[in-house]
């Protein structure tokens, strides 16, 4: 609490407006809700698979939601590489909300791939290199996590996350990338170099990749939302303690 | 327009005879289930920890006023 010198802010949900009124968190809101539907009504209508029937329908939030849980990994390393250089708590902020983001979409893409694992490859789960890749990267990430609660001091805290977030970050291409360099595995490599005569590099049809982009712009959004409440939390967390600071100093 | 897209949402879903299993209808249920539980879960631990924040502040915004009238009062009297 003493390294604590940041003024008290009174207002606790700060409203960014630019000319005319707009509210940008209540427009991300909306867009987000409106992506949802959207995306929901094109699942619902998109063409069936052949091979993988209706379950091929998980793939619309499956894919998203690992894409996502990637670029939570990555603000997680560049907020490490932030304060490394810096050390200025804005960082260390962005370091906490990415990396808890991140393993709530994994969680979201460990889940959801796991159900269709049960009806695709007659298991919930498989040592497959991108499913163990993915096993490796949430336990490590989870571990930062358990390693940030654990520490008292707030700079040790964050050097710890820091420094875990930029080593931690090596596991990231390596779990992309491992359905190409372990190519037995059962998990299909998601994008293909287009020439095996796939109407395009994801292997979908017409439809399905509009229904897939909608899905990826509502998983994006949903993203930028919790990152923003997230980090929305942690202000609030200097706020009590910039307070309770001047509270004591008075006395 | 409504009622055509009420008609395909309809007929989207396996028809009543055929194997729901067999189809990955029910799956695909399972992962969205999942998705939501999990959204859901997460906001709500979200706006607990903000509302636990806001009362504190609100609890060291009151102790500080609370202060400062005592510290004014005090100043009046002497």
């Amino acid at each position: 609490m003493a390294s604590v010198t940041r003024p008290y802010k009174s207002e606790l949900k700060p409203k960014i407006r630019v000319a005319g009124g707009f509210d940008w968190f209540d427009g991300l809101t909306w867009a987000m809700l409106v992506a949802f539907l959207l995306t929901f009504l094109f699942v619902a209508i998109a063409p069936t698979d052949e091979t993988l029937k209706y379950s091929q329908r998980i793939f619309y939030f499956h894919l998203p939601a690992n894409i996502m849980c990637f670029a939570a990994f990555f603000a997680y390393f560049v907020g490490g590489i932030g304060y490394w250089r810096t050390r200025q708590r804005k960082w260390d902020i962005l370091m906490v909300s990415g990396l808890e983001v991140g393993i709530f979409f994994a969680a979201i893409g460990i889940g959801t791939g796991s159900i269709w694992a049960r009806y695709a490859w007659n298991t919930f789960w498989t040592w497959d290199p991108r499913l163990t890749t993915v096993t490796i990267m949430l336990v490590v990430y989870l571990a930062g996590l358990m390693l940030r609660n654990a520490t008292e001091d707030p700079a040790r805290k964050a050097a710890l996350s820091a420094a875990f977030g930029i080593i931690g970050f090596i596991d990231v291409p390596i779990v992309f990338f491992s359905t190409r360099w372990f190519p037995r595995g059962l998990h299909p490599v998601i994008f293909l170099n287009g020439d095996n005569g796939n109407t395009n590099t994801l292997g979908l049809e017409g439809f399905m990749v509009v229904t897939l982009i909608t899905g990826m712009v509502a998983m994006a959004l949903l993203f930028v939302w919790l990152l923003v409440q997230r980090m929305r939390l942690e202000k609030m967390r200097d706020d009590v303690a910039a307070l309770a600071y001047s509270i004591q100093e008075e006395n | 327009m409504l009622l055509q897209l009420s008609v395909i949402l309809l007929q989207t879903p396996p028809a009543a005879g055929s194997s729901q299993v067999e189809s990955g209808f029910n799956f695909v249920i399972a992962a969205y289930a999942v998705v939501w539980i999990l959204v859901f879960g997460y906001i709500y631990t979200l706006n607990r920890r903000q509302a636990r924040l806001r009362r504190d502040i609100q609890t060291l915004q009151a102790e500080e006023n609370e202060r400062k009238q005592q510290l004014n009062s005090n100043q009046e009297q002497s």
